[in-house]
């Protein structure tokens, strides 16, 4: 069972509690969202938050002493206030983690050597941080770079991204790492898979209509569908309870986190900050978009809540 | 002669004219001292010179010019990317979408995009860089190339301005951050070479949420910058007047000595005080360390030292190749430039040119941003981009060179220059240029000129 320890982080030279990451709901205006709650007040860059399905686990990723590490960190929100530990004891870099829908186990990038530059894996972990096991790797040579895991709806199987065949494409596999498929096919940039949690689609990032934009494919790789048409970047896709999507942008001139419909459809700027806003995920009910901002400093974790 | 001297500063503040330095040296058989004539020569040398100072910003790893200040839209998408251009205050010149806040300062600096030189090897193109030269380099797999180091444009420049230093001011030549690895390999280059160890580069260094660190030192644990100054006000407290700074430096500890040298200049400490900063101002620069540190660089700039360079970071690597977030990203490449890379250039950058710009110092300032060599046209196997020598761009900005100016020119893919190639080594004269700084001052102190200033830059 998962059990909340009050951790402690190595960082310059001074031990710092990583419970006073937590702070309070500040109380902002936002269009067309509503309440920003700030999640934590860490000053250190955070990276993908993720939430396991009952809400009460917030995974992220942490860049750490000087940037020379970024680690994994599951924060158990049903403390008060909530704590947040290391999943690994690793002293090479994991990251970019998420939940299983059952809560149980995570799945996370890991470098399984550092300085390789490339060799990157995606391995399967129980949440409170034994068992860890490789699950798509470079085992047989060919694979060189997986990245950004995501679960499909029931668990058994997730989508990623890989340069296995040469460039960047999107994959899925067995949630123990078999039956490999490849669901995308271009010369350039396909990543940052989300799939559906109504299991219909996997939506992603794509430069092959130049710049970033969103598309979709079925967990067959067919029926690939454009989501988006705008000047500069669509990335980091995150599909809501309902089919909505949230996604970054910055087509605005700067990067913000906008919600349109399931098809891309009325897009529009749910932010409206002038620092960083990005990698956005939905909150288990749907009502709000968790998101890394740079709007108090570097790289903390917020929540908007949709307006009604 | 001292009311002399102080006749020269009420007439012409602390920049006597070249012709008041001639007349100060006719009368030097009237008395003048051998190490007055040396400080006034020195502070006469550049008198004219349209800089004063100079920021280098080190963007150690090598930035990929398609990704910054040479985009190329029209290439093929296993070329071009995913980023795209967007206009500028310069019409002739587009940059990535990464730098929109860069993009309204380009009226301010000029890009050169033809650099070039002949190493791959991020220890041996960071001595060429840095160097003008591959003399003494070492590479990767740790072989010296023949030839003596030459000192690094920041040590030359600090050797001939060392004289001009007001007493008890910081060295003249301040590098913000540690000293340049390549994995676990330290790389050569950022020293006095054949100068000497004396005119290595001071190191200060800034990590947020820790605050000022003296790289050299390896202080105690928890021990940091701030608190060894108070350490040794306190200690200077105790002791009789005099006796500390009486004492020989052989007998404290390099801890101590240290201090004593950045505590024996109150201008330079509180150049080094982030705190006497506005909010605002801190936050323009971004909350990153190379934000802060460009914030710093200003700030020593402004308390007088004529050369900081500042560090992207202490190795090539990101960190999740055992690095601190350099430039070098063979793979994750378009993930982390828009992550971090983008914005961290484009808040510090666009910050500190225009900061200077507003206090009516980006005049007197030359800013030069540019890394070791440029990264592969082609994307590679991994979405990243490889080292490339063979092409890559420099921003320059302030401190006689003219804004608003492309220079050079790089072919359809940016493999190669196919228009006015130029060298680390001209870079270099052209910084020493600028800071009134001629080949016979470089000969003056025993060395070779080398490269040519880049004379389309003024």
């Amino acid at each position: 069972m998962f059990t909340a320890i009050r951790p402690a982080i190595h960082f310059g030279g001074r031990w710092r509690a990583l419970a006073a990451l937590v702070v309070l709901p500040l109380l902002a205006p936002a269009d067309p969202g509503g309440q920003i709650t700030r999640l934590t007040r860490d000053d250190i860059d955070l990276q993908r938050p993720a939430w396991s399905s009952d809400g009460k686990m917030l995974a992220f990723s942490r860049h750490e002493a000087g940037g020379t590490h970024i680690w994994q960190y599951v924060m158990d929100m049903t403390a008060t206030p909530p704590v947040a530990r290391r999943l690994t004891k690793r002293e090479t870099p994991d990251h970019n983690g998420v939940f299983s829908p059952d809560g149980k186990e995570m799945l996370l990038t890991i470098i399984p050597q550092s300085g390789t530059q490339g060799n990157v894996d995606i391995a399967l972990i129980a949440v409170d941080g034994s068992g860890l096991a490789t699950v798509a790797g470079d085992g047989d040579g060919g694979l060189s770079h997986q990245n950004w895991p995501s679960w499909s709806p029931d668990g058994s199987r997730f989508a990623f991204s890989s340069t296995h065949d040469g460039n960047e494409e999107i994959y899925s596999a067995k949630a123990g790492g078999s039956d490999v498929v490849r669901l995308t096919q271009s010369p350039g940039i396909d990543t940052h898979p989300c799939w559906s949690p109504r299991g219909d689609a996997i939506v992603f990032a794509t430069d092959r209509w130049g710049g970033l934009e969103l598309a979709s494919v079925k967990p067959d790789g067919t029926g690939l569908t454009r989501l988006t048409t705008s000047p500069g970047l669509d990335d980091y896709p995150a599909v809501s309870p309902d089919g909505s999507l949230a996604f970054v942008s910055n087509r605005d001139g700067n990067f913000e986190i906008y919600l349109a419909e399931s098809d891309g459809s009325n897009p529009r700027n749910l932010t409206r900050n002038p620092l960083r806003d990005t990698q956005p995920t939905w909150t288990p009910d749907g009502k709000g978009v968790t998101f890394v901002s740079d709007r108090d400093g570097l790289g903390d974790l917020y929540t908007i809540s949709l307006a009604k | 002669m001292r009311n002399l001297q102080d006749s020269l500063r009420r007439t012409h503040g602390n920049r006597p004219t070249r012709r008041a330095f001639l007349q100060v040296g006719g009368l030097g058989a009237l008395g003048l001292a051998l190490p007055e004539l040396f400080a006034m020569r020195a502070k006469a040398q550049g008198m004219n010179a349209p800089a004063r100072s100079v920021i280098m910003l080190w963007l150690w790893g090598g930035p990929s010019h398609l990704d910054t200040f040479d985009m190329k839209p029209d290439a093929a998408l296993e070329y071009r990317g995913p980023f795209e251009s967007i206009a500028t205050a310069n019409p002739a010149l587009r940059v990535c979408e990464l730098l929109p806040k860069l993009a309204r300062h380009a009226d301010k600096f000029s890009v050169i995009r033809s650099m070039h030189h002949e190493s791959n090897d991020h220890g041996v193109a960071g001595t060429i860089a840095l160097t003008g030269s591959i003399d003494g380099s070492v590479n990767l797999g740790g072989s010296t190339a023949s030839g003596v180091m030459r000192p690094s444009t920041g040590a030359i420049v600090g050797r001939i301005k060392r004289d001009a230093m007001p007493a008890g001011s910081l060295p003249p030549y301040v590098i913000l951050g540690n000293q340049l690895h390549q994995g676990l390999k330290r790389v050569v280059g950022e020293g006095g070479g054949s100068l000497g160890t004396p005119f290595d580069p001071f190191r200060i260094d800034y990590e947020p949420g820790v605050g000022l660190r003296l790289p050299d030192i390896d202080l105690p644990e928890g021990l940091t910058a701030e608190r060894l100054l108070a350490r040794w006000e306190l200690r200077q407290g105790l002791q009789p007047d005099g006796l500390a700074a009486s004492r020989p430096l052989a007998v404290m500890d390099k801890h101590y000595e240290m201090a004593h040298t950045l505590i024996s200049s109150r201008e330079s400490l509180s150049a080094l005080d982030l705190n006497r900063e506005p909010k605002a101002v801190r936050d323009a620069y971004g909350p990153h360390r190379f934000g802060q540190c460009c914030l710093i660089a200003r700030r020593l700039v402004e308390a007088g030292l004529p050369f900081v360079q500042v560090n992207w970071s202490t190795h090539v690597e990101a960190p999740e190749d055992a690095g601190d977030g350099g430039w070098d990203m063979h793979d994750r490449y378009f993930q982390i430039m828009q992550d971090r890379h983008g914005w961290m250039l484009d808040r510090a950058l666009s910050a500190l040119i225009g900061d200077l710009d507003a206090r009516g110092l980006l005049e007197s300032t030359l800013i030069v941003a540019v890394g070791e060599f440029g990264r592969t046209p082609r994307i590679n196997v991994k979405a990243g981009r490889d080292h490339w020598n063979n092409c890559y761009s420099a921003l320059v900005a302030g401190g006689g060179v003219a804004g608003g100016r492309v220079v050079g020119a790089s072919d359809p893919r940016g493999e190669h220059p196919i228009d006015r190639p130029s060298t680390p080594a001209d870079l270099g004269a052209t910084i020493l240029d600028r800071l009134g700084i001629g080949a016979g001052d470089v000969t003056g102190i025993g060395l070779n000129p080398s490269g040519s200033p880049i004379t389309e830059l003024f």
